[in-house]
C-alpha cells in the first residue's frame, strides 16, 4: 500500500499516463480513402466548379459524420458541400460528396494546389476518434471554361450555302412532281433533308442544344411569367431590412444564357449584395453545370428551373422574378 | 381491332410518351412528332415549335430539327395529329359536332406558323408559347401546383386561351387542329407526299358522303383525301361500306 507518493511513483504514474496517450494517439489512424472527380477540375477565375468527393471506408469500422471543414485560407478558393456532411459511412462502404469549389478573382491560367480539409469521427468500441485530414486538390484556373454544352460554331460559308442548296433541291423535287409528274425525285430530296439534317445537325451538336433547351425551364419563357427586362431596383425598406441581416449568407443565382428573366435575378441580388457585406453571392449557369443546379433542387422532374436563387446554408431555392424583392427577403429571413 | 381502337391506343402511348414522359429516363434528343409542352414537368421530349423559336431567336440553321420534321412528315404526315398529338387527343375527346371545315379559314394555322417564327425572330423571344394552350394545360397549371407559378397574368393568358381553345373544340371537332395549329399546318406541308395516307377506289365509291359524315375535320374525304387538313385517322374508311377508302402506308406514285 502507498503510504505517500514518492518521486518514483509520480515518475511512473506520468510514464503510464504518457504510454496511454501514446496508445490513444496510435489508434488515430485513418479509416476513410478520398477521391476527387474530376482529380483536376478547371474554373474560371472567379467561377465556381462542381466536383464530387468519394469517400470510401477501408476498415470494419463506422465512419460518422463525414464533413468538409473547409480550405486553406492563402489560396483564396472556398467551398461549399452538399449534404453538408455524412452522417455514416459503412464499413467498407462508399459515399459521395458534391462540393461547390469557388475561385477566387484574381487567379490567371495557373494550376493551384488547394487544401480540402475533412473532419470525420469513428469508434473503437468505446473509444472514439476525430480525425482531422488534409486532401491536395489540384486545380487549373483558366481564363475560360468552355461549359460541355457548348456548340461548335458553323463556318460562315456553311451557314448559307447548305440551306441555299437544300432550297434549290426542294424546289427542283417539287418541280418534277408537280409540273412533270415524277415522285422519285422528289422522295429522293425529302430522304437527303433527312439523312443530311439529321447527320450534320448532330456533327454541330444541335442535339445537344436540342436537349438542353428541352431539359431547361425558363420561367418567362412558356408563360409562367412575365419576363422583366428593366433594370430593378431594390426598394428604401429592402435596404433598410438587409441591415438587419445578422448572419452571412451566400446565395447563388442559377441561370441560362438564353433566359429572358434571369439578368434581372442577377442584377437584383447583385444590388442587394452590394448594400450588405454579409450577403455573397455566385452566378451558375445551368447548361455547364446541370450538376450542381441537380444537388441543389433547382431541378424538379428532371427539368432545371431559371432564374432560381439558392440559399446555400438552408437549402431553400426561389424560382422566378415574380415579386423576387419580397421573395428575395422571406429567403434571407428578412420578410415581414 | 378496329381501326379507332387501333387509334385509340396509339393516342395513349403519345399522352404517355409526350406528357408524361414514359420513353426513358431524363431528357431525350428526341423532338416530339406533335405538339405537347416541353415546360411539361414530366415531359422527356422536346416541342418542335418551341424548338423553332428558339432556334430563330439563336440564330441558328435548324438541320437537326429540319431532319426530324421531314423525317416526321414524310413517314406520316398529319398523322400524327390524328394518330400520336396529345393535344389532338384532347381535340378528339371533345369532337361533338362534326361540322364542315370553312377552307378560308384553315389556312389561318399556316398564318399562325409564319407569326411564330416572326415573332420569334423580331422579339427575340417564344411569343406562341405564352399563349399555346397545350403549355397552358402542360405547364401553367402544373408547375401552379408545383409551386413555381403563381395566378399573374401570362397565367390569366393562358387560361383565357386555354378557354377559349376548349369551347371551340366543343363547338367545332377539331377547331385547334383545323384552324389554328402551327404544327398541324407544318405537317400538313407533307400531307401529299406522306406514305400514310388514303387512297380512294374511284370505282367504288358513289359519293354519298357518309365518309363526310363520319370526318372530324369536316373533310368530304372522298374528295379531298389527300387535302392539308387531314389527319388521316381512318374514321372515313372505316365508315365507307363500299371499301371505297382504305389507310394504306406506301410511297405515292402520282401527283
Amino acid at each position: 500500500m502507498i503510504k505517500r507518493i514518492t518521486g518514483a511513483h509520480a515518475l511512473a504514474g506520468l510514464l503510464l499516463l504518457l504510454i496511454a496517450l501514446a496508445s490513444t494517439v496510435c489508434a488515430q489512424e485513418s479509416i476513410l480513402r478520398f477521391t476527387f472527380d474530376p482529380a483536376e477540375p478547371t474554373v474560371e477565375a472567379g467561377g465556381t466548379a462542381a466536383v464530387a468527393l468519394r469517400v470510401h471506408n477501408e476498415s470494419v469500422y463506422e465512419a460518422d459524420d463525414v464533413a468538409v471543414y473547409g480550405v486553406k485560407e492563402e489560396t483564396g478558393f472556398s467551398l461549399q458541400s452538399t449534404p453538408v456532411s455524412l452522417k455514416q459511412v459503412s464499413p467498407f462502404g462508399e459515399a459521395e460528396l458534391d462540393l461547390i469549389l469557388f475561385a477566387p478573382e484574381e487567379l490567371h491560367n495557373e494550376t493551384v494546389e488547394v487544401a480540402v480539409e475533412v473532419i470525420y469521427t469513428y469508434c473503437v468500441d468505446d473509444v472514439c476518434f476525430q480525425i482531422v485530414e488534409e486532401l491536395a486538390l489540384n486545380v487549373h484556373v483558366a481564363e475560360e471554361v468552355l461549359p460541355p454544352s457548348s456548340f461548335k460554331a458553323r463556318p460562315a460559308v456553311l451557314r448559307w450555302l447548305v440551306p441555299a442548296f437544300g432550297v434549290g433541291l426542294l424546289a427542283g423535287g417539287v418541280f418534277l412532281w408537280r409540273l412533270v409528274g415524277l415522285t422519285i425525285p422528289l422522295y429522293v430530296v425529302l430522304l437527303l433533308f433527312i439523312g443530311g439534317g439529321l447527320a450534320y445537325g448532330v456533327v454541330v451538336l444541335q442535339h445537344q442544344q436540342a436537349r438542353s433547351i428541352g431539359a431547361v425551364l425558363c420561367t418567362s419563357c412558356v408563360g409562367i411569367e412575365e419576363a422583366q427586362h428593366e433594370r430593378p431596383l431594390p426598394s428604401t425598406e429592402a435596404l433598410t431590412a438587409l441591415a438587419a441581416l445578422r448572419n452571412y449568407v451566400q446565395l447563388i443565382v442559377f441561370y441560362a444564357p438564353w433566359c429572358h428573366s434571369c439578368p434581372f435575378a442577377e442584377e437584383m441580388v447583385e444590388q442587394l449584395a452590394a448594400a450588405s457585406d454579409r450577403l455573397s453571392w455566385q452566378l451558375i449557369n445551368v447548361d455547364a453545370q446541370r450538376e450542381i443546379a441537380l444537388s441543389h433542387g433547382v431541378i424538379r422532374s428532371g427539368r432545371t428551373i431559371v432564374p432560381a436563387i439558392l440559399r446555400v446554408d438552408t437549402g431553400e431555392v426561389i424560382f422566378g422574378v415574380e415579386q423576387l424583392e419580397v421573395r428575395l427577403l422571406d429567403l434571407l429571413g428578412l420578410g415581414q | 381491332m378496329k381501326i379507332w381502337q387501333v387509334r385509340r391506343i396509339s393516342q395513349g402511348f403519345g399522352v404517355l410518351l409526350g406528357v408524361l414522359g414514359i420513353s426513358g429516363i431524363g431528357m431525350t434528343h428526341l423532338i416530339f412528332p406533335g405538339l405537347h409542352c416541353y415546360a411539361c414537368p414530366l415531359a422527356v421530349t422536346i416541342c418542335p415549335i418551341g424548338l423553332i423559336q428558339n432556334l430563330v431567336v439563336f440564330g441558328v440553321v435548324p438541320y437537326f430539327w429540319l431532319g426530324i420534321i421531314v423525317a416526321y412528315g414524310l413517314v406520316a404526315g398529319r398523322g400524327f395529329c390524328g394518330w400520336f398529338c396529345p393535344f389532338g387527343t384532347l381535340n378528339d375527346l371533345l369532337a361533338f359536332r362534326k361540322v364542315r371545315i370553312n377552307r378560308l379559314a384553315s389556312y389561318f394555322k399556316f398564318v399562325v406558323l409564319l407569326l411564330t417564327i416572326v415573332f420569334a425572330w423580331a422579339f427575340a423571344d417564344t411569343i406562341f408559347c405564352k399563349v399555346c394552350p397545350a403549355a397552358s394545360i402542360e405547364a401553367s397549371i402544373p408547375y401552379l401546383f408545383l409551386g413555381v407559378a403563381t395566378v399573374n397574368r401570362p397565367f390569366l393568358i393562358h387560361m383565357g386561351t386555354l378557354g377559349g381553345t376548349l369551347i371551340g373544340m366543343i363547338l367545332i371537332a377539331r377547331f385547334w387542329c383545323r384552324y389554328l395549329c402551327p404544327m398541324g399546318a407544318l405537317l400538313g406541308l407533307f400531307n401529299r407526299v406522306s406514305f400514310l395516307r388514303l387512297s380512294l377506289d374511284k370505282d367504288h365509291c358513289t359519293g354519298c358522303l357518309t365518309c363526310a359524315a363520319s370526318c372530324p375535320m369536316g373533310l368530304e374525304p372522298h374528295r379531298e383525301y389527300d387535302d392539308h387538313n387531314c389527319i388521316k385517322c381512318g374514321a372515313c374508311a372505316e365508315s365507307c361500306t363500299l371499301d371505297a377508302l382504305t389507310l394504306t402506308f406506301s410511297p405515292k406514285r402520282r401527283p
